[in-house]
């Protein structure tokens, strides 16, 4: 739908999975049982059309952060990489005033 | 030069009490104006859990001015809110250019619909609230 959002569809295998299946939708276990269908996943900002990540909604951006505070690569959530940065910066700020933790005891 | 938009935010000393908090924004909105600055917005958000150690605090008023001006007026605001005895954080943050940019995305966005729902015919999106 929204024309800026191609930049994910690379779910990269994570740990000894297996290769991850690309979201295409034939996702027949015809090779061998190691590949699964895996669903593509897609940035939730483009999804909600988020323009601005605000460091002060907290309850938005701790949807992507654990509760011990860490940043999160990008495979984790799906999200594009123009949000991922834009999500760093805020988290960044939001720590800066306390909001969020550097890190949890 | 035109004046630019930020947003001031800062954590008072929980040990104050509500009217002394608001004695400190009054306190800090005077620096502001003081620079030619304008103010927009306060928002007091009360006393929040800080998520980790300020000082020696565990919890801290914080208050939000969005506040109109230059960057010189911004150096002198902070310099000022430093001092103070009573604010144990704060964070000051540009927004109109970010602000501006979103709200042309949204403009271009709505445009796009438009034009893809006048090719395909009427085709009532999920999103079909915000026409006209």
């Amino acid at each position: 739908m929204n024309g800026d959002s191609r930049s994910f569809g690379r779910p990269s295998g994570r740990g000894g999975g297996g290769a991850g299946a690309k979201g295409g939708g034939a996702g027949k276990d015809a090779g061998g049982k190691r590949y699964f269908f895996r669903r593509r996943k897609v940035c939730k900002f483009c999804a909600d059309k988020i323009d601005y990540v605000d460091y002060k909604d907290i309850k938005l951006i701790s949807q992507f952060v654990p509760e011990r505070g860490k940043i999160l690569p990008r495979r984790m959530f799906g999200t594009c990489a123009e949000h991922q940065r834009k999500l760093t910066e805020a988290v960044n700020r939001a720590r800066h005033i306390a909001l969020l933790p550097y890190a949890a005891d | 030069m035109s004046d630019r938009t930020y947003e001031i935010l800062f954590i008072a000393d929980p040990n104050l009490g509500e009217p002394e908090v608001d004695a400190l924004a009054a306190q800090v909105q005077g620096f502001v104006e003081k620079d030619g600055g304008k103010l927009q917005k306060m928002e007091k958000w009360g006393k929040k859990r800080l998520a980790y150690d300020v000082r020696r605090h565990r919890e801290g008023y914080y208050v939000l001015l969005v506040v109109e001006g230059t960057g010189v007026m911004v150096k002198e605001v902070e310099r000022r809110i430093k001092v103070q005895d009573g604010i144990i954080r704060y964070l000051t943050v540009r927004v109109d250019e970010e602000l501006r940019k979103a709200e042309r995305r949204k403009a271009k966005r709505a445009l796009g619909e438009e034009k893809r729902r006048g090719r395909t015919g009427s085709q009532p999106a999920r999103d079909a609230e915000v026409q006209q």
